[in-house]
């Protein structure tokens, strides 16, 4: 088939098996159809890394101490080394300016949700002999109850005790993530990092688009997986400078620098479950297989989200007791009239039924609450500090405070 | 052990409601059921006092169980509502022939006008003949661009004010996960409008919009109405089935996850730097459209100069070649939504 721009000066066709950037190496890499020899592959990973940095509004990285989350999978173990060569200025660079001031390598050790054996020394071990530059720190997920009258076995109990009554093994995984995010914002903010460094893939990325609006999330997901999101916590942005990465890119990344010997080995909930055990599993085995058929889907999906914006509805003042997102007013309404619980035609709805506070809660962590056991103690009339102080009392940790109540109602409180 | 409806607390439970999980019996089912469609018609205003509303008739589960509550919601709450049935004939041998029969039952059962309008009187081709030119692959594309088309000749036709069709938060929520996977970001912006207005001013609504499948043929069962469930001959949009599967598994893992999505679905606003279609009207058929030719005027001509890939997929070249004016590309490429 002739096409108008075959003319005689264009370059000729690399042969099968060598690497389209250089021409020169045979290729041994593949990816979304293209061929890389090792080096090029590298070469642009690195490349596709600093700009993520340097097309974020924010980029302006002196000055800035940041907090890298590293659970030790093969993402943030990608991370964790693309952020070392980021950090390194050779001599010859001199001119060019280090990026952030100081980086703190932040470890949650999940296990005791699990009655897993700690991975704490294990991480702390990677940072400590590759990365000593870097600062770890380490942080054990039951320490989310900073009551210092609990002891850890105390701490790790009431941990345990939340997640069996927490209900689906959906609303479990959400709760561990929320409670990982609480911890590593809290930590971030105690060591004075204005900057957390997240790993999420383009994979990992798709799947969120994709399990977040199967649990009614659209309201809050533009801020859940953006690359360069600020106000949404006090001083603190958070960056996803893998986004445009596929898990495959990272898996060969970390295979070309040998650090698969240095995975922390993850269990979760879901670690062995069939993909029907919950929506998160369900999703990425939807999104893995349907990528297998259609190499696209992972970036049509991605490239999607990115044209989501902010509802014009959103104000910072109403957040979500638990996973700190805006509350969408009227959420709960909606849902009422249209899953009609009795046989009285009014807007209340009848005792027993399934309502949660809206005051404190968003749309879907109503949803997750809904499945636990606790949930009919949240009174659905009280005031939102009682309802606040219930849900604490169930064992759920929260970023907000009697303050953060307070100023919300403020306007509605008579003066004694 | 014989378990009480958890609503009444009186009557036999004779069902676990798929939407809820509660067990209920008949009545409170019907009860349930029928005000939520009440609610999503009168918080959405969908209708005004002397509406001629025409529903959009199929012969299948969903449009004979919206003719039947409509019917009752009218009497019941008094819309004031003047309701005909539409039916399009597409000419598929062996599959809408049996189902306009059903159909032509329900305008007996239902006593509502009916109106049948065919491919076949308005574009001259019927779906059997476009097969046998274009194949099986593409042939959905065809039906889809004409049956939106057709229905809204047919509503000009019986004079009517709105068009109600028979979609359900199942195939909302589907399209929602379908636009996300294709990077439609226009269209799912607009799937989630429960009433949409073309150029011809007809306003067409989804009264079922939160009403699940599953409820729609337990309905359509204890009601023991009557309808015609065969699937179409013509095989279906095979992307679309990895969609339907996933929100099965969705469904089944947490029955709430199709309102879930649908309130995803709702809440998503796409930046306005993405360039949305700007509609016009077709300079040969005067039907709305994303080009200064509809998308029916480019697949029919595509048919009648022999050329059936006209129109499909990326038509921007093609449509050059053989002297169609484009401005920007088609934003049609698969369904009619």
């Amino acid at each position: 088939m002739s096409d108008v721009d075959s003319g005689p000066l264009r370059a000729p066709k690399p042969k099968a098996g060598t690497c389209i950037k250089c021409k020169t190496r045979p290729s041994t890499v593949v990816l979304r159809h293209v061929q890389y020899c090792k080096d090029c592959f590298l070469f642009a990973t690195t490349g596709k890394f600093r700009s993520a940095f340097g097309k974020s509004a924010i980029s302006n990285t002196t000055g800035h101490k940041a907090m890298v989350a590293f659970s030790g999978g093969p993402s943030s173990r990608a991370l964790l080394h693309l952020m070392k060569g980021f950090q390194h200025v050779g001599s010859h660079q001199s001119g060019q300016k280090r990026l952030f001031d100081e980086l703190v390598i932040c470890h949650i050790d999940e296990t005791a949700a699990f009655n897993g054996s700690s991975t704490l020394d294990m991480a702390r071990v990677v940072v400590d002999t590759e990365y000593p530059d870097f600062t770890f720190h380490g942080q054990l997920i039951e320490d989310i109850y900073e009551d210092e009258a609990l002891s850890s076995i105390d701490k790790k109990e009431k941990l345990r005790q939340l997640f069996a009554q927490a209900g689906s093994l959906t609303a479990k995984e959400d709760l561990l993530w929320h409670i990982k995010m609480h911890l590593l914002v809290k930590a971030a903010q105690k060591l004075g990092c204005t900057r957390l460094i997240l790993g999420d893939s383009a994979t990992r990325i798709a799947i969120k688009v994709i399990s977040f609006t199967a649990k009614g999330r659209g309201y809050s997901l533009p801020l859940e997986i953006g690359g360069d999101i600020h106000g949404l916590y006090p001083n603190l942005v958070i960056l996803r400078p893998l986004k445009d990465m596929l898990a495959k890119e990272i898996a060969i990344y970390d295979h070309s620098q040998g650090l698969l010997n240095s995975l922390v080995p993850a269990t979760n909930f879901s670690t062995m479950a069939p993909p029907t055990a919950s929506i998160d599993r369900a999703t990425e085995e939807f999104i893995v297989g349907l990528d297998r058929d259609f190499p696209s889907t992972v970036s049509t999906i991605v490239r999607t989200a990115s044209k989501l914006k902010l509802a014009s509805s959103m104000n910072g003042q109403s957040r979500c007791a638990l996973c700190h997102m805006p509350i969408q007013s009227g959420s709960k309404d909606w849902k009422q009239r249209i899953t009609v619980q009795s046989t009285q035609c009014t807007r209340d709805s009848a005792p027993g039924t399934l309502t949660v506070p809206e005051n404190i809660l968003c749309y879907a962590c109503q949803t997750d609450l809904s499945e636990s056991e606790g949930w009919s103690r949240l009174a659905d009339d009280a005031s939102p500090s009682t309802q606040l102080e219930e849900f604490r009392s169930l064992g759920y940790p929260t970023l907000l405070t009697q303050d953060d109540m307070h100023q919300r109602i403020k306007d509605f409180l008579l003066d004694d | 052990m014989v378990k009480t409806c958890v609503i009444c607390d009186a009557a036999r439970a004779v069902l676990k409601r798929p939407k809820t999980g509660q067990q209920i019996c008949k009545e409170c089912f019907y009860h349930v059921f029928e005000t939520e469609i009440h609610h999503t018609i009168i918080d959405n205003h969908l209708f005004s006092r002397g509406d001629k509303v025409a529903i959009g008739a199929s012969g299948g589960k969903d449009s004979t169980v919206l003719a039947h509550v409509l019917k009752t919601l009218n009497g019941r709450y008094n819309y004031g509502l003047d309701l005909f049935l539409l039916s399009v004939d597409e000419g598929i041998t062996g599959y809408r022939d049996d189902s306009l029969e059903t159909v032509k039952r329900n305008q007996q059962q239902y006593d509502l006008p009916l109106k049948i309008v065919s491919y076949e009187e308005l574009y001259h081709w019927t779906m059997d003949e476009i097969v046998k030119e274009v194949g099986l692959k593409n042939n959905c594309t065809f039906c889809g661009v004409f049956r939106r088309q057709a229905l809204d000749r047919g509503a000009a036709m019986l004079d009517v004010d709105h068009i109600v069709t028979g979609h359900n938060a199942d195939d909302i929520a589907e399209t929602i996960l379908m636009n996300i996977l294709r990077g439609d970001t226009p269209r799912l912006q607009r799937c989630t409008e429960i009433v949409t207005t073309g150029e011809s001013l007809i306003r067409r609504s989804k009264p079922f919009k939160y009403t699940y499948e599953k409820e729609i043929v337990m309905y359509a069962y204890f009601k023991k109405l009557d309808y015609f469930s065969t699937e179409c001959t013509y095989s279906p949009n095979a992307y679309r089935g990895y969609a339907r599967t996933f929100l099965k598994d969705l469904e089944a893992i947490r029955p709430t996850a199709i309102l879930d999505i649908i309130q995803s679905g709702e809440a998503f606003q796409i930046k306005t730097e993405v360039k949305m279609p700007v509609q016009q009207t077709c300079v040969r058929c005067g039907y709305m459209s994303s080009n200064e030719l509809c998308k029916a005027c480019v697949l029919l001509e595509g048919l009648n100069r022999g050329l059936p890939k006209l129109g499909i997929g990326k038509t921007e070249r093609l449509r050059k070649q053989h002297n169609l004016q484009v401005s920007e590309k088609p934003v049609i490429t698969e369904t009619a939504w």
